[in-house]
C-alpha cells in the first residue's frame, strides 16, 4: 500500500525528469499525471521489500514505460517543436568559458532518446548505473555504452568546432 | 588512445557518477594528473551535470499543479478541491508526513545520515544565532575572503547566496565540524533581528530530490540536497516562510549560467 505522502513526495523529482525528458511543460506534467494514475491502480503490486526496488525507482520505470509507449505511437506523428525553446530556459551564452544553458537544453533535445534518458537519470536525477538498469529494464553495459555516448555527444555539440567553451576555471 | 593504460570512455564516466571501486578511481586520478586533455573531458562531463541541474533544479520547488495533486487522491471526494487548496501550501514539506515529526523518529540508511547532519544545523542555529558580539567568525564585511577561505577548506567553490529578496543580509559565516567533514554556516539577519542560518557540507545525495521538513521545540529546519552539498536552512520561522526562503535561493540559482563563482 503507498501512503498519499509518499506518493507526493516523489511528485517534484517526477516532473523535473519529465520537463527534461519532454520540454513541454503541459506534456511532461501530463506523463507524470498518467504515472500516478497508473502507480495508484497498481499500488498493491509495489511492496518494500531489502534489495528491491524502492518506490521512487517503482514510479521512474512506470514513467519510462509510459514515456516509451507514447513514444511509440507519435513515431507516426510529424515532430514537435517544442514551445519552450525560445522561452526562458533559452538564454544566451554570456561568456564563452561558462555553458549556455539554452544551448544545453537544445543540444539534449537532438540526443537519441535512450541517450537522453540515460544522461538524465544520471546526470539530473542522480540514479546509479544499477538503479538506471532497473528503471529502463536493460543491462548495466548498456547504460553504460548509452551514458558514455550521450555524454560524448553533448560535450562535442556544446564544444562547437575547435574552441573547446566548456573549461572550468577553478 | 595516448597510452595503452588510458583509462576508456566508459571509465572516465564511471569515475565522474562515484561508480568506481577504490583502486580504479585512483588509477583514472592518476591518469588525470597526467593528461591535461582527459582532465578536461572530466571537467567538462561534471560541468554539464552542474548546468543539468541548474536547469531544471527550480522545477523541484515550484508548486505542484492541482491536477497532480488530484491524481494522488484515490477516491474524489468533496472534500477533495479543499485539500488541493491547501496542497499548494504543503507540497514542499512531502517527506515522512506532515508536520512536526520529530528528530527522534527512528530512521535508517541514508535517513539517518540526513537526521545527524539536521540536528547539527539546528545545534548550531542555537548555540550561535542568539551570541550579539560574536555570531560569526568571518563578517560579512569580508565577504569574499571568507567565500575563498570556506570553499578551500570544504573542497569545493562556494559562496552565500544573496537573501536580500526575502529581506535577509548575510551577517557572515563560520567553519564547523558536521558528523565526518566540516561544514560552513552562514548566518542572516532580517529587520527584525531574526536569525536564519543555511549549514552546508559537501554530501551525494543519491538522487533524493525532495525537501525534508524537521522541527524540535521552536525551531524549524528544512534539508535537502542539491548540487553535491546537504544543505539544512534553520530558524525560528513558519513552515512556510522557510520554504519562501529557500525559494529565494532556487530563485538566485535559476536562470544562471554555470560557472564557478556560482556553483554554491
Amino acid at each position: 500500500m503507498i501512503s498519499r505522502s509518499d506518493l507526493l513526495s516523489h511528485i517534484p523529482g517526477l516532473r523535473r525528469y519529465a520537463r527534461a525528458l519532454l520540454r513541454d511543460p503541459d506534456r511532461a506534467d501530463d506523463l507524470v499525471q498518467d504515472c500516478l494514475e497508473r502507480a495508484l491502480g497498481r499500488g498493491h503490486l509495489w511492496q518494500p521489500r531489502p534489495g528491491g526496488q524502492g518506490l521512487r525507482g517503482w514510479l521512474f520505470t512506470i514513467m519510462h514505460n509510459l514515456h516509451i509507449d507514447q513514444a511509440r505511437r507519435r513515431t507516426s506523428m510529424p515532430p514537435e517543436v517544442p514551445l519552450e525553446a525560445s522561452g526562458p530556459l533559452a538564454e544566451p551564452a554570456r561568456q564563452s568559458d561558462r555553458i549556455a544553458l539554452g544551448e544545453l537544453a537544445a543540444a539534449i533535445d537532438r540526443l537519441p532518446d535512450d541517450q537522453r534518458q540515460v544522461v538524465l537519470l544520471v546526470g539530473l536525477e542522480g540514479m546509479s548505473y544499477r538503479d538506471v538498469a532497473e528503471v529502463m529494464g536493460i543491462p548495466i553495459g548498456t547504460v553504460m555504452s548509452r551514458l558514455a555516448r550521450g555524454r560524448d555527444r553533448l560535450r562535442q555539440a556544446l564544444a562547437g568546432e575547435s574552441t573547446p567553451p566548456l573549461r572550468r576555471i577553478k | 588512445m595516448t597510452t595503452p593504460m588510458r583509462p576508456s570512455e566508459t571509465e572516465f564516466n564511471a569515475y565522474v557518477d562515484g561508480e568506481l571501486g577504490p583502486e580504479a578511481q585512483a588509477a583514472v586520478e592518476r591518469h588525470l594528473g597526467a593528461e591535461a586533455e582527459d582532465a578536461r573531458r572530466i571537467a567538462d562531463y561534471r560541468a554539464i551535470g552542474e548546468a543539468l541541474r541548474a536547469l531544471y533544479d527550480p522545477i523541484l520547488v515550484e508548486p505542484i499543479p492541482a491536477r497532480l495533486v488530484a491524481a494522488t487522491e484515490r477516491r474524489r471526494s468533496a472534500a477533495f478541491a479543499w485539500a488541493m487548496r491547501i496542497a499548494a501550501a504543503l507540497v514542499l514539506l512531502v517527506a515522512g508526513g506532515v508536520g512536526g515529526w520529530l528528530l527522534r523518529q527512528s530512521v535508517s540508511g541514508s535517513d539517518a545520515f540526513q537526521v545527524a547532519f539536521t540536528r547539527h544545523a539546528i545545534e548550531a542555529h542555537r548555540l550561535y544565532s542568539v551570541e550579539v558580539r560574536h555570531p560569526v567568525e568571518v563578517a560579512a564585511d569580508e565577504e569574499a575572503h571568507m567565500a575563498t577561505w570556506l570553499s578551500r577548506r570544504l573542497g569545493r567553490p562556494i559562496k552565500p547566496p544573496p537573501l536580500a529578496g526575502a529581506g535577509f543580509n548575510l551577517v557572515g559565516g563560520r567553519l564547523l565540524p558536521a558528523a565526518d567533514k566540516p561544514a560552513a554556516q552562514f548566518m542572516y539577519e532580517n529587520a527584525g533581528g531574526q536569525r536564519l542560518t543555511l549549514y552546508f557540507a559537501v554530501a551525494a545525495g543519491g538522487g533524493d530530490a525532495s525537501y525534508h521538513y524537521y522541527q524540535d521545540g521552536g525551531t524549524q529546519a528544512l534539508f535537502w540536497y542539491i548540487d553535491g552539498f546537504a544543505c539544512a536552512l534553520t530558524g525560528e520561522f513558519q513552515q512556510q516562510d522557510l520554504i519562501a526562503f529557500a525559494r529565494e535561493i532556487y530563485r538566485q540559482r535559476a536562470g544562471e549560467t554555470v560557472g564557478p563563482t556560482y556553483s554554491w
